[in-house]
């Protein structure tokens, strides 16, 4: 289940266990190899248009051949949110094409 | 000001006029390439200025970001990535004060703690080259086929003092409701449609007629009236009472960045014709721009150690500034006779003004905007 909040968020009032305000850093220090499924895969094609070409390199039709700290703070969130599922994280990095 | 980038197959071309900027785009649109690839020393990456007396500094950092503003160095492009730092009041400080410099604020949503102009939003986006550019929100497109023949229903403020007596003074030929952004609610009830005055009394006989007076009060405060936050749900209140109504909308467009991405949703999903003025960048502006004062006054630029509304407001002030009607922005009384009425010189009284216009017309509005360029005003209210 997704649930969406928006405004001031009383963390009282939520149940989850912890909150990711930086993505970025949470992303590109913890990463895990196991983190690269076929959805994320997908994603990365849906929205970076570009490949794995294996799970911390990427090649990229813009950039080239850049590593996994490169990829756009949605597709980090979206492959984030869909690993841990018990955590709250921050929407701001997530664009409408997420 | 130009902005050129090549950075492997990313190209950028940017363009910014205002102090303050806000670039906003959607995932991978290269938001946070250009903040790689412009501070990458170890590609050797060069970017172009238009000018190239400028440099760009980046800040990301938040325990440095009022130590590198307050440095104020000129000929500089500060680019501040949002993501990063947290815009707080000794920021919001320290860019105000920034004196020959322009600041881009890198960021995924617009941004509502700071004055920027309505044409400082751009949104990142490829085009068919491959080059990525920055794309104004708002196109200067008039929807309405022919403005100046036409009924509006509505004429909309987002001043509620000087600035809405005044258009209503100057389009009184027009049959039209008035009203300050704010004073007509989402659910489309319209709690008043006039000035500012009936809008407390309003308030008042709503409370009392309620029992649950708090809730009321809540509800219709004098707070919740006028302001650029209102003028997005004005058009959808109105929208519920009437969806193809003909709007005539003025806001400060100095200001209304913040807005501006949701006023562009707003004119994409209605039905309804809205009318508004880019060149409207507040209404004191407006009165600086008339053949009154147009002479008195030197425009904004990257050196005015101030956000524009706020210039703007300190200017009319302190242009105007004599015995009879100084335009203070903060004054809780009726707007100067000298906006309006013919000059005290030419009805027969001596008070010795400085200002005076003559009256030419026997209209003064058309003496203040006849041949400036505002005079679109004056044909909107069928004046001239």
């Amino acid at each position: 289940m997704l649930y969406i909040y928006e405004g001031q968020i009383r963390f009282e009032d939520i149940n989850r266990p912890s909150y990711i305000y930086n993505i970025d850093f949470v992303f590109d220090y913890f990463f895990e190899d196991t983190w690269i499924d076929e959805w994320a895969k997908y994603i990365l094609k849906e929205i970076d248009k570009s490949e794995f070409l294996s799970p911390k390199v990427i090649h990229s039709p813009v950039l080239d051949i850049i590593d996994y700290t490169k990829i756009s703070g949605g597709t980090k969130t979206l492959i984030l949110m869909n690993h841990y599922n018990d955590v709250l994280y921050n929407g701001d990095g997530l664009g409408d094409n997420c | 000001m130009e902005l050129k980038l090549k950075y492997k197959n990313f190209r950028l071309h940017l363009e910014f006029h205002n102090k303050i900027t806000v670039i906003t785009g959607d995932s991978a649109t290269g938001k946070s390439t250009i903040v790689h690839s412009m501070f990458d020393y170890t590609n050797n990456i060069k970017y172009k200025l238009s000018d190239p007396s400028f440099d760009c500094m980046m800040i990301n950092d938040q325990r440095r970001v009022i130590d590198d503003l307050s440095h104020n160095r000129q000929k500089m492009i500060y680019m501040i990535d949002k993501f990063r730092i947290r815009i707080t009041k000794e920021v919001i400080e320290a860019i105000r004060q920034c004196v020959g410099c322009y600041i881009i604020f890198i960021c995924r949503s617009n941004i509502s703690a700071i004055n920027y102009s309505a044409d400082a939003l751009l949104k990142l986006k490829t085009d068919k080259n491959g080059i990525t550019r920055g794309e104004k929100y708002l196109k200067n497109n008039l929807p309405i086929s022919n403005p100046y023949r036409s009924n509006f229903d509505y004429i909309i403020t987002e001043d509620a003092k000087y600035g809405h007596e005044w258009i209503r003074r100057l389009f009184i030929k027009i049959d039209a409701k008035f009203i300050i952004a704010g004073s007509i609610l989402r659910d489309g009830t319209e709690i008043a449609v006039s000035n500012y005055d009936s809008i407390k009394d309003e308030i008042k006989l709503q409370s009392q007629n309620r029992s649950d007076t708090k809730y009321y009060n809540k509800r219709y405060s004098l707070d919740d009236i006028g302001g650029k936050e209102k003028i997005n749900p004005t058009i959808e209140g109105i929208s519920k009472i009437n969806p193809t109504a003909k709007i005539l909308v003025f806001f400060d467009f100095c200001s209304f960045g913040s807005e501006i991405s949701h006023f562009q949703s707003v004119l994409e999903n209605k039905k309804m014709d809205i009318l508004f003025f880019p060149h409207f960048k507040s209404w004191e502006f407006v009165m600086l721009n008339s053949n009154m004062f147009k002479h008195k006054w030197i425009p904004y630029t990257i050196f005015t150690p101030d956000f524009e509304e706020s210039y703007y407001e300190e200017l009319l002030q302190e242009v105007s500034r004599n015995n009879v009607g100084t335009i203070k922005h903060q004054n809780q009384g009726s707007l100067p006779a000298c906006c309006y009425k013919i000059c005290c010189a030419y009805s027969g009284k001596n008070t010795g003004c400085k200002y005076g216009l003559s009256n030419t017309s026997g209209d003064k509005f058309i003496d203040l905007f006849l041949h400036t360029s505002f005079e679109v005003l004056l044909k909107l209210a069928r004046r001239i």
